[in-house]
């Protein structure tokens, strides 16, 4: 039986005296989309990058299919993140980089000995996938943050990833942009990939989600399958979740 | 009152510490950086053209007018323009003590801080985070090219600088005597020895790799808020003079032990 992608163990995060995550233990399954939902300030993108290695938490521990991150060499950190895309709330394209260098610069990190027309190649082709119509040598800051947001993704899933971080996805976004993109979620869900997935939306959670992991206030209040979570009858956990979009 | 110092001395050794850790990994990647250059290599060039190309003009402006302010205070002393004296003291002071500090200055003040502000920004829009969530050290992808960036432009600037200033001072020099520029270039050719060059570059390129790494280190310490960029920057600027000065004095000590 193989490990599960992600497991996080006792995972503490203080900011200053505030513990912004307190404790949290969470497997993420393969396959399977999991939605971690929370109110602002719950702790829900801090879990989420902890979990995909972009942050060192100060307590508890991060296993990558049973291998803890914080043991890697960099080798096993890049061969990692090679395996993992991460689509962040607020887009963090490089700004000084062009769109189509911020698509190329993941596939040229992950030593997958492509040439570069191969990589150009991938890139016009991740760019054709989606109705953005942009010039793609224009820099992000001549785009719309809806528009960054999209290319986020692009970015994140440029590699093909087998688990997928989406941090706040509908933030930013017109309908029919979030359209595009869910779709293209959908796609990867059916190639078998793990997403994990931050959000104050249950229509989000409900639509894309198989599990869910409440939080509150750092803590983990309540997981398991969407269903189950939903249906729940503990009356603290159904007040958390009316305070959901 | 006990508790506090106590508390006080653990942060600044947690501080001390993490500083410490952060330069000897900056400065192992930069070992490491050739074999990863098709990533990092367009940041080094971008660097080498803003602190070394950028900054030629800048610089030659303020070594010739070192030269000519040398000239000029000097003219006032009797003999001062005449003889082998008048060559060493240029030497000295602008090729092997005012030239690679100036110039360190000038650079502290455009790319060190630049540097800084730049890094800092990135922390605070995640930039930093979407090179580790590709696999790429954000210090091997942006460290490491401004350390190598710095220092090799420091190094040019710094002979760029001497060269302005010392024909620049003899030019001067050959307005307010009767010698001829070529009699004066010769005499100071006949006055220069190998350890002022080795002492120019050695102290151009030690400058260089302090500015770059303490603004490497101070725009990575950035940790979220951008009210912190400015204050972080001004810090980097501080230390690096700082740093630069002391630097200075210790290499001086040694060039004269070695001399002895």
């Amino acid at each position: 039986m193989t490990a599960p992608p992600i497991v996080l163990e006792d995972i503490t995060v203080v900011f200053g005296d505030r513990a912004a995550l307190d404790g949290l233990n969470l497997r993420i399954r393969r396959g399977v989309t999991t939605a971690v939902l929370g109110v602002s300030g719950s702790g829900k993108s801090l879990a989420l990058k902890v979990a995909a290695g972009l942050l060192t938490p100060d307590d508890g521990r991060v296993l990558f299919e049973g291998e803890p991150i914080a043991s890697m060499n960099e080798q096993e950190y890049q061969a990692m993140q090679a395996r993992t895309g991460f689509h962040f709330q607020d887009a963090a394209l490089w700004a000084n980089k062009s769109l189509r260098e911020n698509l190329s610069l993941p596939l040229l990190a992950s030593d997958t000995g492509l040439s570069n027309r191969e990589v150009n190649a991938l890139v016009t082709a991740a760019f054709a996938s989606v109705d953005l119509r942009l010039d793609p040598d224009l820099r992000p800051a001549a785009i719309s943050m809806g528009q960054r947001k999209m290319v986020s993704f692009l970015r994140a899933t440029v590699t093909r990833p087998e688990i997928l971080f989406l941090d706040d996805p509908g933030s930013f976004m017109d309908h029919v942009s979030l359209r595009q993109l869910l779709a293209r979620v959908e796609e990867a869900k059916e190639r078998g990939v793990s997403i994990v997935l931050a959000t104050h939306d249950r229509v989000l959670a409900r639509q894309l989600a198989d599990d869910v992991a409440v939080l509150k206030d750092g803590r983990l209040v309540a997981e398991g399958a969407y269903s189950d979570v939903m249906a729940s009858e503990d009356p603290e956990l159904q007040e958390l979740l009316r305070e959901l979009v | 009152m006990v508790e506090a110092i106590g508390r006080s001395v653990r942060l600044f050794f947690s501080r001390f510490s993490y500083a410490f850790g952060f330069q000897l990994f900056l400065f192992k990647e930069t070992f490491f950086f050739v074999r990863k250059r098709r990533i990092g290599f367009r940041v080094l060039v971008m660097q080498i053209l803003f602190t070394g190309v950028e900054a030629l003009s800048i610089t030659s402006l303020m070594s010739l007018g070192l030269g000519a302010v040398i000239i000029i205070q000097g003219s006032q002393y009797a003999n001062f323009l005449s003889g082998g004296l008048l060559y060493r003291i240029l030497i000295v002071v602008i090729a092997r003590e005012l030239g690679p500090l100036l110039t360190a200055f000038v650079v502290i003040a455009r790319s060190g801080s630049a540097i800084t502000t730049e890094l800092g920004n990135m922390v605070v829009s995640h930039e930093m985070e979407a090179y580790l969530s590709v696999g790429i050290h954000p210090v091997s992808q942006l460290g490491v090219p401004r350390l190598i960036g710095v220092a090799f432009s420091m190094v040019i600037l710094t002979v760029y600088s001497n060269m302005f200033g010392l024909l620049g001072s003899l030019g001067v020099s050959s307005l307010l005597t009767r010698v001829r520029f070529v009699d004066h270039l010769t005499g100071l050719f006949a006055n220069f020895f190998l350890v002022d060059i080795v002492s120019s570059v050695v102290k151009s390129f030690v400058f260089g790799v302090i500015i770059a790494a303490t603004a490497v280190y101070y725009g990575f310490s950035v940790s979220g808020a951008v009210t912190e960029v400015p204050v972080k920057t001004i810090k980097s600027i501080g230390v690096s003079i700082v740093l630069c000065i002391v630097a200075d004095a210790v290499i001086i000590l040694l060039t004269q032990l070695v001399a002895s």
